[in-house]
């Protein structure tokens, strides 16, 4: 016998009588306005949130708020790679379209841009499929993160209702900034991924 | 109503006061009190070692000397945890098993059988309460600070009813003691260092007077209490309770 | 070592040399107990999220074969390769021999307990392959060559002037420096080379889903996935029981797992790896060691409930003031103390001793095992197959003969009262370690049973 089926077997011979699955949820806490508690919780774990109404007004905050204060606070200085895998900043950020590059090449990316699909009001999570190069989120000094407004539901379960089995390859529910309390308890923000997380909660576009 | 009472062994040899204040008390809330000859322990010492297969003439023992009360009260929430998990009886499983229903410790027998509203008694002093965990987190006597659900406590309700007492908060209101039955010799180094931890809690905010409803933990936090010659006292609370 | 130097409550005893440390980490643990509290007690449906977390680990356990076959299939299906591994030295070899095919001798690892129980990097080693773990804590640990005192914080042990001078030491800090933020930065800079340059990576699982074949992993840090999305091979190393059946429990799992770790609503992230990066190898290894064993215990099935979340240990008060060493486990503290038992009966006899029975623990625990009732049903289980000092079987039998006979009890009393020799708690010690750190009760008079007798004279009814 191969291990495999030894493992099968004793697992067999050893787990009882099928006991039932238990029900949903009956009422888990739902938000009278998510996109309220999402931010609060967003901001408490590190992320900062700016709302706004259309791609113009990402582009303006990001060239005038952003990088400016990007470059006083960690005082980054020449040329940011600044890099997009969401249509629409092709002239201010390199434009990701293929994933056949090298992962390992994007280890100088200063700021990456990308879309989240859903956010989670109860944790600041927002979903983010693969999009082109997986390792991109986590690689990057700072991130930036676009969500739809509307697409901020109260809690988990609503938010896998929403993704069912989904179809993406890869995907990770992120809230906020890389982050340790490893040492004594004292929380420091950038542990191995971005050390910043801006996110762009999209309104109404008009 | 006739009750029994059990008076677990250490507190028979060493705080025949816990043992008197719960008798007297109860007489003079209108029960009738038999304290049954014979009566030794609950067996805990010898489960909790691991050696409850040993326990079996401790039990048939106990259930030759409680059978056939309206109840038994006990001023130790740990026996009468302990009771109410593992007492059975070989020769006489149904009794066995009807003392496991009618035992109680005593704040919960006077809060949820006595109904108790309103008590004669005043202990104008300081006082820290000490949760004791088999009575806390095994015979739910009070809310646990682990849970998500509303507040209680049935020690604290029956001491509100005392006169011109006054209950100390604790940064911690319901951490073990580190008694633990044979731990305490076993881990001795940890389970002195929990007691003293402990008792510091109670001193920090001035309680005069520790209380509960177990008298070993008692027993433990008195003898650091006495080794570091604190003024700070135990005191079981059936003595509060039946004070004057 | 010597057999009783490894035993828990010496190496408990050592902790206790120095208090102000015992004082240290007692707080700092009890400082996460509160920071769980406080995100808890704000969720009006906790309760109901551990009752259904439970009874959905009941339903695994009870029908883990299926769902074992199942995630094969699925897992397979999405392209990644599925191993068995009966036990440590199996799991262990497969990785090798994984690393070997492809020539890597040097690998980065992120968490995963699993890898602890089976001495993975040790035997790594001897293979003349390094793995550097990225984790912060387990790298800091891994410095010190230590093991981790905790599943999720495995360095609270240690203070920041000590990891200071590893650093100093390895990595070149400056001497004396302690600042968490430098040591950290230091630190992100050193694991990123490795990240950079490993081919390999291996990562823990914490949750495997039957219907999807897809494995969540959740970091902090982002380590995990740093090291999976820049190697051409991810190892994934999973205990069997890690299994849930559909991806919809997520939502129960991932709220419950990092409000009571840390006291987090959620992990930075929460990582869903279905299929390999295109060109990627990913594997899954599939561990039993002992889990099936312990799925046969009636008493101690529950155990495999655990979705390791170190919220016992946290509250544990026997834990914060003898520190996770001191279980000499790879999983510490409560749960560690009923899961080590079934590992080695005879070398973890003394961990289910190791406690109060204070309960706190199972109440704690976010998919409600009964921690505490199988610490001491454990007791029983030890005592019956012969795990204890015999010294203590006599003194016992003894003890059991007095208190079934109200004769011989009666005389027992008398001689306690003036030594408390034969008071149950103390029983066999000659040299009563009571007295270390304790006054003995004073004796009174009369005990209680006097009083009555005599009280009983004049009110006899
Ligand atoms: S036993 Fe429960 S509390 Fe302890 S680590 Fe496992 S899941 Fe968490």
């Amino acid at each position: 016998m191969n291990s495999r089926e030894k493992i099968l077997q004793a697992v067999k011979l050893a787990q009882p009588e099928v006991l039932p699955l238990p029900t949903a949820l009956e009422t888990p806490t739902v938000y009278s306005d998510p996109v309220v508690k999402f931010t609060e919780v967003a901001q408490a774990v590190g992320s900062s949130v700016i709302e706004v109404n259309s791609l113009e007004a990402i582009e303006d905050h990001l060239k005038e708020v952003y990088l400016p204060e990007l470059q006083k606070k960690w005082q980054a200085s020449g040329k940011l790679r600044v890099v997009s895998t969401s249509v629409g900043f092709e002239n201010f950020a390199e434009q990701i379209d293929s994933s056949d590059i090298d992962p390992h090449t994007f280890q100088d990316v200063e700021v990456a841009i990308m879309k989240a699909d859903l956010g989670v009001a109860e944790n600041s999570a927002l979903w983010v499929p693969e999009t082109i190069i997986r390792v991109l989120p986590f690689i990057c000094q700072h991130l930036i993160l676009l969500v739809d407004k509307k697409t901020i539901v109260s809690n988990m379960h609503q938010a896998y209702e929403r993704m069912g089995l989904g179809q993406d390859d890869y995907g990770a529910f992120i809230a906020g900034p890389s982050k340790t309390a490893d040492i004594e308890q004292s929380l420091v923000l950038g542990a191995h991924g971005p050390r910043s997380l801006w996110i762009y909660l999209i309104g109404d576009v008009e | 109503m006739e009750v029994a009472l059990f008076v677990p062994c250490y507190v028979d040899q060493f705080y025949p006061g816990a043992a008197r204040a719960t008798l007297e008390l109860l007489e003079k809330l209108g029960v009738t009190v038999r304290y049954p000859e014979g009566q030794t322990c609950c067996g805990q010492p010898m489960a909790n070692s691991g050696y409850e297969h040993l326990a079996g003439g401790c039990n048939e023992n106990f259930v030759e000397r409680f059978s056939g009360y309206d109840y038994i009260i006990s001023p130790s929430g740990s026996c009468v945890l302990h009771l109410k998990e593992h007492l059975h009886s070989e020769k006489h499983p149904v009794q066995g098993e009807e003392i496991r229903h009618r035992i109680f410790e005593l704040t919960e027998f006077l809060t949820d059988i006595l109904k108790v509203e309103e008590l004669d008694a005043r202990f104008p002093h300081k006082v820290g309460v000490h949760q004791s965990c088999h009575g806390q987190r095994g015979l739910k006597l009070s809310q646990m600070s682990e849970l998500t659900a509303p507040a209680f406590s049935k020690p604290g309700k029956l001491l509100h009813l005392v006169k011109d007492i006054e209950l100390v908060e604790l940064d911690r209101i319901d951490e073990c003691c580190g008694f633990g039955g044979t731990f305490c010799v076993a881990e001795e180094a940890v389970s002195v260092k929990m007691g003293k931890d402990r008792v510091a809690d109670h001193l920090r905010h001035g309680a005069e007077y520790i209380t509960g409803a177990d008298m070993s933990c008692l027993m433990h936090m008195e003898g650091i209490l006495r080794r570091n010659k604190s003024n700070t006292k135990v005191i079981h609370i059936a003595e509060i309770l039946n004070s004057h | 070592m010597q057999a009783n130097e490894k035993k828990h409550h010496t190496l408990a005893d050592h902790f206790n040399a120095d208090e102000a440390r015992v004082d240290w980490h007692d707080k700092t643990l009890w400082f996460v107990r509160t920071k769980r509290d406080r995100l808890t007690h704000d969720l009006l449906e906790w309760e109901e999220l551990r009752d259904t977390a439970s009874q959905i680990k009941s339903h695994v356990l009870s029908n883990l074969s299926q769902y074992l076959e199942e995630f094969e299939q699925k897992a397979s299906a999405n392209g990644v390769v599925v191993h068995w591994a009966a036990d440590a030295e199996e799991h262990n070899n497969i990785v090798f021999n994984l690393l070997k095919k492809q020539g890597i001798d040097r690998m980065v690892k992120s968490k995963s307990m699993l890898t602890e129980e089976c001495h993975l990097n040790d035997y790594l080693a001897k293979q003349g392959i390094e793995v550097i773990d990225s984790d912060l804590g387990e790298r800091i640990v891994q410095l010190a060559k230590e093991m981790p005192s905790h599943i999720v914080l495995p360095c609270i042990h240690k203070k920041k002037e000590e990891i200071g001078d590893l650093f100093h030491e390895h990595l070149g800090t400056e001497a004396g420096v302690s600042d968490p933020q430098i040591l950290t930065e230091t630190a992100r800079q050193h694991l990123r080379d490795v990240f950079i340059t490993r081919k390999a990576a291996l990562t823990g699982v914490n949750f495997a889903i039957a219907e999807t074949g897809e494995m969540v992993i959740c970091t902090n840090e982002g380590n995990a996935d740093m090291g999976a999305h820049l190697s051409n091979i991810h190892i994934a190393s999973m205990g069997i029981e890690k299994i849930i059946p559909k991806r919809a429990h997520l939502g129960v799992f991932l709220r419950l797992l990092t409000r009571s770790a840390t006291g987090q609503p959620i992990t930075t992230y929460s990582s869903h790896f279905k299929k390999p990066r295109k060109g990627q190898e990913m594997h899954v290894i599939l561990v039993d060691n002992g889990r099936s064993r312990q799925l046969g215990r009636t008493n101690f099935r529950n155990s495999l409930k655990c979705i390791r979340c170190g919220a016992c240990m946290n509250t544990c008060p026997v834990y914060r003031r003898s520190g996770g060493h001191s279980y000499h486990n790879a999983v510490s503290g409560p749960i560690g103390s009923i899961l080590a038992p079934n590992l080695d009966m005879k070398e973890f006899s003394d961990l289910p001793f190791a406690s109060t029975l204070c309960g706190s623990c199972s109440n704690v625990c976010p998919v409600k095992i009964d921690i505490h009732d199988q610490l001491y049903k454990w007791r029983q289980e030890l005592v019956k197959a012969g795990y204890t000092d015999k010294k203590k079987t006599v003194a016992m039998k003894l003890m059991a003969a007095t208190l079934s006979s109200p004769t011989k009890f009666k005389l027992a009393g008398k001689l306690g009262r003036l030594t408390l020799k034969y008071a149950p708690f103390t029983v066999n010690n000659g040299l009563n370690p009571w007295y270390k750190g304790r006054e003995m009760p004073a004796p009174p008079k009369e005990s209680f049973s006097e009083w009555y007798a005599n009280r009983g004279k004049d009110k006899k009814i």
